[in-house]
């Protein structure tokens, strides 16, 4: 398995509070990463380091041998056009339809005509399960768990290396969840992307994660892959662990 | 038939407990058919959890029930003489109020006597472990202090019913946890009667006795969570399990 991406000591300070202590960790291509923790422990300060949302104090992003935190935004460009990011809230745009909530970074990341354009649109959207007739809909026309689904047709639609969720099942029902849950599992091997997953819910965690890592208070508590996350005898860890066998007893 | 024992949530059913009725209600918006012919009936002590799929119509019934949405059809009776305070999916916070004053204004609307008021706020403060934060405003706390500080303001009226709107929504498994504990803890404490909506099972199982499932309209009642687990109603069985196969899915697509 090839490295693609790489964390090396990341930092980050607000107003003085230290929300990432020195992060390091690999990922491989085709991976499916979690990174689980509690709220406000940095997880989605991590993600937008890494699409250049907000820059590291110090440390390095290893994105194909080349260290992207210091990329200007010019450059970052290429980073999210390849490094797509779903947003916790499905974030769409609401005045839009759907095909043009879709079709929106395609016309502005890439050259496709409008044939191909079409087909990528059409094909993003079949991905995801969801069906042609909702395409010309606006977003508040269709349920939240349609949205989360659109909004990952439209990141997908790029054909990014890596797909990042922002915690991707926060606010559904155990149906919606699992479903979004297989549903990022099928994508990643199916166009073989990597992806990274930020989120609070070990079950989906255990699930489809090739690899685990926990954070606390802004570090690295625990990392490894389900077989060694299910042993571990870090507190926080193991609190995740119990919280999974209560919902399940 | 004195010496059976009922189980508690048996015991408790009576018509002298009896706090809520709900009788016939419908409600709809445009042609959307929102709740049926809809008979509820809450009581006493009661820690009725409402479960379902997102869209059915589990926050709109306790609106019905707060008052807040009219139904086009039926009644609502409620105890005369018990308060009601609801916690919102959003906590709906003052924002341009400090923490503090996010407690006393509407206690000092429902008219709460007490010799100092910020000193009765303080103690739900307190309770919810955010006397350090009485000072603050709500934008500068986390979701959960602010989830506590809906909970503090729920309490903060001396309510007899709460109605919870996805009290744990967006939290962490941790902090969920806390929060449910804290919940229960303060309706032992009180003695009041919770509603509690929520979709995560461990929340569910924690916060509730008795359990209504909430789809297309319609309410199942369960009287214990072995019972909702036990169900085999094939939509009850697949949510509650998180499974994607089943009815539901099939009605999703």
């Amino acid at each position: 398995m090839s490295r693609i991406l790489e964390f090396q000591n990341i930092k980050k300070s607000f107003s003085g509070r230290e929300v990432l202590k020195g992060i390091s960790f690999e990922v491989n291509k085709g991976d499916i990463v979690f990174i689980l923790g509690t709220s406000g422990t940095g997880k989605s300060v991590l993600l937008k380091n890494l699409v250049g949302l907000l820059r590291p104090d110090s440390g390095a992003i290893i994105w194909h041998d080349k260290d992207i935190s210091q990329y200007s935004e010019e450059q970052y460009l290429e980073v999210r056009k390849n490094c797509c990011l779903v947003f916790q809230q499905p974030a769409l745009f609401d005045s839009m339809t759907l095909y043009e909530n879709i079709a929106f970074g395609l016309r502005r990341l890439t050259n496709l005509n409008e044939e191909e354009l079409d087909k990528q649109v059409r094909d993003s959207l079949k991905a995801v399960d969801l069906k042609e007739e909702i395409l010309s809909l606006k977003p508040a026309a269709i349920s939240y768990g349609m949205q989360k689904r659109l909004s990952i047709a439209r990141s997908l639609c790029l054909n990014p290396e890596i797909l990042l969720f922002d915690e991707p099942t926060t606010g559904l029902d155990p149906v919606s969840t699992q479903a979004i849950n297989q549903l990022i599992f099928r994508l990643s091997r199916k166009y073989d992307t990597t992806s990274i997953v930020v989120s609070h819910d070990m079950h989906c965690a255990l699930d489809i994660a090739d690899y685990i890592i926990v954070l606390d208070k802004g570090k690295i508590v625990e990392q490894g892959d389900v077989d060694k996350i299910k042993c571990s005898e870090v507190p926080l860890v193991k609190d995740f662990l119990q919280e999974v066998l209560d919902a399940n007893s | 038939m004195k010496n059976v024992a009922l189980p508690k949530t048996l015991a408790i059913l009576s018509w002298e407990t009896r706090l809520i009725h709900l009788q016939d209600i419908h409600l709809s918006f445009g042609d959307l058919e929102v709740l049926k012919n809809v008979q509820l009936d809450i009581y006493e002590g009661d820690s009725l959890v409402v479960l379902g799929p997102s869209g059915h119509g589990k926050s709109v019934l306790l609106k019905v029930i707060a008052g807040i949405l009219p139904p086009d059809q039926g009644r609502v009776e409620i105890k005369a003489d018990k308060p009601l305070s609801m916690l919102f999916q959003k906590n709906a916070l003052f924002d341009s109020m400090s923490n503090m004053e996010n407690l006393t204004f509407p206690m000092n609307e429902v008219g709460i006597v007490a010799e100092d008021i910020n000193k009765e706020a303080e103690k739900y403060l307190e309770a919810v472990g955010l006397r350090h934060a009485s000072q603050l405003y709500p934008d500068e706390i986390s979701g959960g202090m602010q989830k506590r500080l809906g909970i503090a303001r729920a309490l903060s009226v001396r309510p007899k019913v709460i109605l919870y709107d996805d009290p744990t929504a967006g939290l962490d498994p941790i902090t969920s946890r806390d929060i449910a504990k804290l919940i229960r803890h303060k309706q032992k404490e009180e003695n009041s009667t919770i509603v509690c909506v929520t979709n995560d099972m461990a929340r569910a199982k924690q916060l509730g006795e008795r359990y209504l499932f909430v789809f297309s309209g319609k309410l199942w009642l369960f009287d214990t969570f072995q019972e909702l687990w036990a169900s085999d109603n094939p939509i009850v069985h697949q949510f509650i399990r998180g499974l994607t196969e089943g009815p539901l899915s099939e009605q999703n697509t």
